[in-house]
């Protein structure tokens, strides 16, 4: 009995942590939608990993020349807790947020298109875990 | 000691309810919601590992929309015969199909309103729905998305937008549901029928701007079959989806790309970078003709 209470009670915890979790994600995602606006409608698709720490999340992206993308980079509570940063297929380091105040968006207009990897960390590593959004938005 | 400990766990269950269900500031609760995310996520992350990552490494897969505005932008007539018909929607009886045809719907739909097509947009449109709801993803379609949907046919601007944050909502809702073998079906259903017209149109027109955007389908098709891989025994149909997908692929890979690195540019006030670095594709007709003749396979296996 005292089993069976207890493994009814921690199902309930598992839940409740997982509800919240994602209502801890549905937070941040909305922290991305608002710079997901017109004219940049989104890919249609929901780009998200669990970080821990160090870990990098790595997004691997096609995208068209002639075309201007957004892309939109969130985790936790706050704008600029996500760092991202753009490689082509050498590993060519092309833009990184870290240098601009760790900007939650950035354009990007390409000329030709190219196949780029996107890596992904959170700002404050030591003892942290959360979740890596990323978003894309093309211009219409 | 029975008591102690049942009330122990009532009493941690009712704390951790109240702790999440009560809307605090979120910075004075801070320090309390970091303890329990860490915990949280140390949970999500060994109960739910495939939802989320694979390896780290996420796909991505260019939108079926971005297809249409580059024909169209190309001036590239409207042809009604290269979507599928929706009253095909009825041979579609498993969730398999189902889902595979949601995406090829919304790619012709996507077709359908650049070319401001609009009574057949309607009826893509209630197709799109119908079997969404026969998928139990009418979440993504409450009743607010379909009147603005509804109001909006003939505005290709308004439809593209609202109807990408539908395919958003649905591609979050099935992660968040342990239902990515859905998910990854829809995504692969709409590249393939953008592929399709594009293979269509390259082998009718000869137009060496849709040709190249057909050889550019190289690298997002090595990330469909990335994302297709941990469902490969997930059935019979699977298996033999992503098989089609790689025999494809074996004629992408006859398809060289020299690229070439450039420095980008950056406009910081503005917060847009140009990225100068540069693929030329080296493509012969045949390779145009095999994509075209491997893409129909493929695609009537789905369709009809």
């Amino acid at each position: 009995m005292n089993r069976t209470l207890r493994n009814i009670a921690l199902i309930g915890l598992f839940f409740t942590f997982q509800t919240f979790a994602f209502s801890q994600a549905d937070k941040t995602m909305m922290l991305c939608e608002k710079h997901l606006v017109p004219p940049f409608v989104s890919d249609g698709q929901e780009y998200r990993a669990l970080l821990n720490g160090e870990e990098l999340a790595e997004f691997n992206v096609t995208l068209y020349g002639g075309s201007t993308y957004r892309i939109i980079a969130c985790s936790g509570n706050a704008e600029g807790l996500l760092i991202f940063s753009i490689y082509d297929r050498e590993k060519n380091l092309l833009f990184t947020n870290r240098d601009y105040k760790n900007s939650p968006y950035w354009d990007f207009k390409i000329k030709n298109t190219v196949n780029l990897t996107i890596e992904a960390e959170l700002e404050q590593k030591e003892g942290n875990s959360g979740f890596a959004f990323i978003q894309i938005g093309f211009k219409q | 000691m029975q008591h102690f400990n049942i009330k122990f766990f009532v009493v941690l269950l009712f704390s951790v309810l109240i702790i999440t269900s009560c809307n605090t500031d979120p910075a004075a609760s801070d320090k309390e919601n970091e303890t329990i995310e860490n915990k949280v996520f140390n949970e999500i992350d060994t109960a739910a590992t495939q939802i989320y990552k694979f390896n780290n490494t996420l796909f991505s897969i260019p939108s079926p929309y971005e297809i249409s505005i580059l024909m169209k932008d190309l001036g590239i007539e409207f042809n009604p015969n290269i979507i599928n018909s929706t009253g095909n929607a009825q041979l579609y009886t498993d969730n398999y199909t189902k889902a595979l045809n949601l995406g090829v719907y919304g790619a012709d739909l996507a077709y359908l309103n650049m070319n401001k097509q609009i009574p057949e947009a309607a009826k893509y449109f209630a197709t799109i729905k119908i079997t969404a709801e026969e998928l139990q993803l009418s979440g993504a379609f409450d009743m607010n998305t379909v009147t603005r949907i509804e109001n909006n046919l003939g505005n290709e601007d308004s439809l593209l937008y609202i109807l990408s944050i539908v395919y958003r909502n649905s591609d979050k809702y099935l992660k968040e549901n342990n239902r990515e073998d859905i998910g990854v079906l829809v995504l692969a259903g709409g590249w393939i029928e953008s592929l399709y017209f594009l293979a269509q149109v390259a082998q009718e027109t000869q137009n060496e701007e849709i040709i190249t955007r057909l050889g550019e389908q190289k690298y997002p098709l090595e990330n469909l079959i990335k994302i297709l891989t941990p469902f490969y025994n997930t059935s019979q149909q699977y298996a033999d989806l992503m098989e089609s997908l790689i025999d494809l692929a074996y004629v992408f890979d006859g398809i060289e790309v020299e690229y070439t690195y450039e420095k980008t540019e950056t406009d910081e006030a503005n917060k847009i970078s140009v990225i100068n670095s540069s693929s030329k594709l080296l493509m012969n007709p045949e390779h145009v003709s095999m994509i075209s003749e491997k893409i129909s396979k493929i695609r009537s296996n789905i369709t009809d």
